[in-house]
C-alpha cells in the first residue's frame, strides 16, 4: 500500500520552537527522535575535485528537510549520494557514511537496486519516459518483477497519491510527454511512489514549473509528509519556509561546499546564526 | 552609423541571393528525383500488371514476368536483415553505452572505413569468404550474408545515433528507479530510440535493395525459382541491370521491374512510418 495521509494535504506545520531539529511525526510506527536517514561527514568528489565535504545531516520520517544554497554548491550531488546515483559517474567518490533505516548504504549486503527502491528521486526537470502514462508506471513494476495482477491497482493508487488520477484516468494510454510540465512532474512523483519507497529525494522539483503547478507540487509534498522521509533541494526560500520542517544551508563559493547551518525552519529564518546564512537570506530576499 | 546603414542596404541583395541559391538547390534535387521517378513510371507502368509479378521470366527476361526474381529478392533481404539486425543493434548499444574509450573509437573508425568501401569490394570478399571458404556456393545465403556485411556499418551508425541522441535524463531516471544496466537499455532506451531504429532499418533495406555488385559475385545470376537458401537466385536490381545492359529488347521489362522496385521501396517507407506512428499511438513512443 502506498502510505498516504487520509486527511489529504495538510496545511504547513506551525513553526517548531526550540533548538532541536526534531519534528513531530504523524506516523505512530516511527520513533521521531531517531533519524530515518543519517548522513555522517559525507563528502563527494568528481575525478578528484571535491564538491562538498563533512556534511552531517539527520532526516526524520514525517518531516521535510529543505536544502538550500547557491547553485554549484553541490546540492544535487548530495542527493545522489543518498541513493548512490553518483555511482553512474565513473570518477565520483563518496566519503563518510549514510544510513537509511539504520542500514549503511555501502554496508555488506547493501545493493544499489534495493536501495533505490527504498529511496525515490524526483529530478529538477520532469523526466517521464517517452511512453504512455500507463507504461511509465508499469515499467518499474515489471523491472522489479511485481505480479502483473497488481499493476492496475498500483497504478491507480500511485496516480491518486500524486494527485493526478482524476486528470489522467481517461487517457492512461496517451503519451506522457503530452502532459503539462506540472502534470509530468506529478507523474514522476507517482512513478517514484509506485515502488513504495520510504524516502523521497526532490531536486528542485518546481524550478521548471509555473506558480500554479508549483503550488500543486507543494501541496502534494505536504500531503506526503506524514509517511515519508523527504529531502528537498530548493532555490526558493519562501518555498522552504512554507514546506520544510528543517532547513540546511550548503555553501561553497569556489571551494568545496559545507553545511554551514542546519536547524528548524523557523529558527533558521528568524534567527540565522552563520554570517553566510544571513547574507544568503538577504540576497535571496532582494 | 554609416557602416550600419551600408550593411542594412547590402542585406536585401545578399538575402535575395541566398534565397535564390537555396531555392535552386532544393528545386534541382527534388526535380531530378521527380524526373527519375516520372521517367521510370512513364516507361514502365504499362508493363506492370498482376501477371507480370506472378509469372517467371522467359526468354532471358524479355518476356514473362519477375516472380522468381521477387522471391529471390525477398529471400536475400530476409537473410541480410536476420543477420544484420541483431548484430547491428548489439553493436550500436555497445557503442553508445561503453564506446567512449579507445576500443569504441577504434570500432567507430573501422565502421566508417567499411561504410566507404565500394560495394564491389564487399562482393569480392563475399565471393571468397562466404562462397568459397565457408563453402556456401553461389547462393542466396552467401549473397544475403555478404549484403549484411555491407549494410551493417550504416545500420550501426544510425542506430547508435538514435541511442546517443536520447536525453541523459532517461538513464538517470531509470537508474533512480532501481533499473539495472540491462533494464535501462532494453526497457527504457530501446523503446525510446525506436523511431530512430526504424529510420536506420529503412536506410539499410533501401541500400540492400539497390545493390547489384555485391550480389553478382555471391547470390548469382540464375533467374529460375530458388528452391532453398542454398540455391542461387537473381535479385530485382540485378535483373534490371541485366535486362537493360545485356538483353537487347529487354528495356520494356526492365522499366516494369524498376516500377516494382520503386513500389517496394515506397511500401517499406510506408510501413516504417506506420510502425513509428503505431508506437506513438499506443503511447510506447512519443512523437
Ligand atoms: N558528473 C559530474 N562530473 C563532474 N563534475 C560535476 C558532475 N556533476 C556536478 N559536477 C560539479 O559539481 C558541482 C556541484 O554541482 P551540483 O551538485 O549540480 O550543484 P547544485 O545542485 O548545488 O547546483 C558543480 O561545480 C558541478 O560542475
Ligand atoms: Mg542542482
Amino acid at each position: 500500500m502506498i502510505r498516504l495521509d487520509t486527511t489529504g494535504p495538510t496545511p504547513a506545520e506551525p513553526p517548531l520552537e526550540g533548538a532541536t531539529a526534531v519534528p513531530h511525526s504523524h506516523s505512530p510506527d516511527s520513533d521521531a527522535t531517531v533519524p530515518y536517514v543519517a548522513l555522517d561527514r559525507v563528502g563527494l568528489s568528481y575525478d578528484g575535485t571535491e564538491v562538498f565535504r563533512g556534511v552531517s545531516l539527520p532526516l526524520y520520517r514525517g518531516a521535510v528537510t529543505a536544502l538550500v544554497g547557491p547553485s554549484g554548491s553541490g546540492k544535487s550531488s548530495l542527493l545522489t549520494c543518498i541513493n548512490r546515483l553518483y555511482e553512474l559517474h565513473p570518477g565520483a567518490r563518496m566519503s563518510g557514511t549514510i544510513t537509511v533505516g539504520g542500514e549503511d548504504i555501502h554496508g555488506a549486503g547493501a545493493d544499489p537496486v534495493r536501495l533505490r527502491r527504498r529511496v525515490g528521486m524526483i529530478f529538477q526537470k520532469p523526466n517521464p519516459f517517452p511512453m504512455s502514462i500507463r507504461r511509465n508506471l508499469s515499467l518499474p513494476l515489471s523491472e522489479h518483477r511485481l505480479p502483473r495482477a497488481e499493476w492496475s491497482a498500483r497504478i491507480e493508487e500511485a496516480l491518486t497519491a500524486a494527485a493526478l488520477w482524476d486528470e489522467v484516468k481517461d487517457r492512461l494510454d496517451h503519451p506522457a510527454q503530452a502532459l503539462s510540465g506540472g502534470q509530468q512532474q506529478r507523474l514522476c512523483i507517482a512513478r517514484a511512489l509506485i515502488l513504495e519507497p520510504e524516502v523521497l529525494l526532490l531536486d528542485e522539483p518546481c524550478s521548471a514549473l509555473d506558480p500554479l503547478a508549483t503550488e500543486a507540487i507543494e501541496q502534494l509534498v505536504m500531503g506526503l509528509k506524514c509517511c515519508y522521509t523527504m529531502l528537498m533541494v530548493t532555490h526558493n526560500l519562501a518555498q522552504a519556509r512554507r514546506v520544510a520542517d528543517q532547513v540546511g544551508v550548503l555553501w561553497g563559493q569556489g571551494q568545496p561546499g559545507e553545511l554551514v547551518e542546519f536547524g528548524p525552519t523557523a529558527q533558521l529564518f528568524d534567527d540565522p546564526q552563520h554570517p553566510v546564512t544571513v547574507a544568503f537570506m538577504q540576497r535571496e530576499r532582494a | 552609423m554609416a557602416n550600419l546603414l551600408a550593411a542594412q542596404g547590402g542585406r536585401p541583395l545578399r538575402d535575395g541571393l541566398a534565397d535564390l541559391a537555396t531555392w535552386l538547390g532544393v528545386t534541382l534535387v527534388a526535380g531530378s528525383a521527380l524526373w527519375v521517378v516520372a521517367d521510370v513510371i512513364w516507361h514502365g507502368v504499362g508493363a506492370v500488371n498482376w501477371g507480370f509479378v506472378t509469372t517467371a521470366p522467359q526468354d532471358a527476361g524479355r518476356a514473362g514476368g519477375i516472380s522468381t526474381i521477387l522471391v529471390a529478392t525477398f529471400l536475400v533481404l530476409l537473410v541480410c536483415m536476420t543477420a544484420a539486425l541483431p548484430l547491428g543493434l548489439g553493436a550500436a548499444m555497445y557503442l553508445s553505452e561503453y564506446g567512449r574509450g579507445p576500443m569504441g573509437r577504434w570500432v567507430r573508425r573501422s565502421l566508417d572505413v567499411l561504410a566507404g568501401v565500394p560495394s564491389i569490394v564487399f562482393g569480392l570478399f563475399g565471393a571468397v569468404f562466404f562462397v568459397q571458404v565457408l563453402g556456401l556456393g553461389f547462393s542466396i545465403l552467401a549473397g544475403g550474408l555478404t549484403l549484411a556485411c555491407m549494410v551493417l556499418p550504416i545500420l550501426i551508425r544510425t542506430t547508435e545515433m538514435a541511442f546517443s541522441g536520447l536525453p541523459q535524463e532517461y538513464r538517470a531516471g531509470a537508474a533512480a528507479l532501481g533499473f539495472g544496466p540491462s533494464g535501462i537499455l532494453l526497457r527504457v532506451l530501446l523503446p525510446a530510440a525506436a523511431p530512430g531504429l526504424v529510420a536506420g532499418l529503412i536506410l539499410g533495406v533501401g541500400r540492400a535493395l539497390a545493390e547489384t555488385a555485391v550480389l553478382i559475385f555471391t547470390s548469382g545470376y540464375v533467374d529460375r525459382m530458388p528452391d532453398s537458401l542454398l540455391d542461387s537466385g537473381r535479385v530485382l536490381s540485378l535483373h534490371i541491370f541485366d535486362l537493360s545492359m545485356n538483353v537487347p529488347g529487354g528495356d520494356h521489362n526492365a522499366y516494369g521491374a524498376a516500377v516494382v522496385l520503386l513500389l517496394i521501396l515506397l511500401v517499406i517507407n510506408g510501413i516504417g512510418g506506420w510502425l513509428s506512428r503505431r508506437w506513438i499511438g499506443r503511447g510506447i513512443v512519443a512523437s
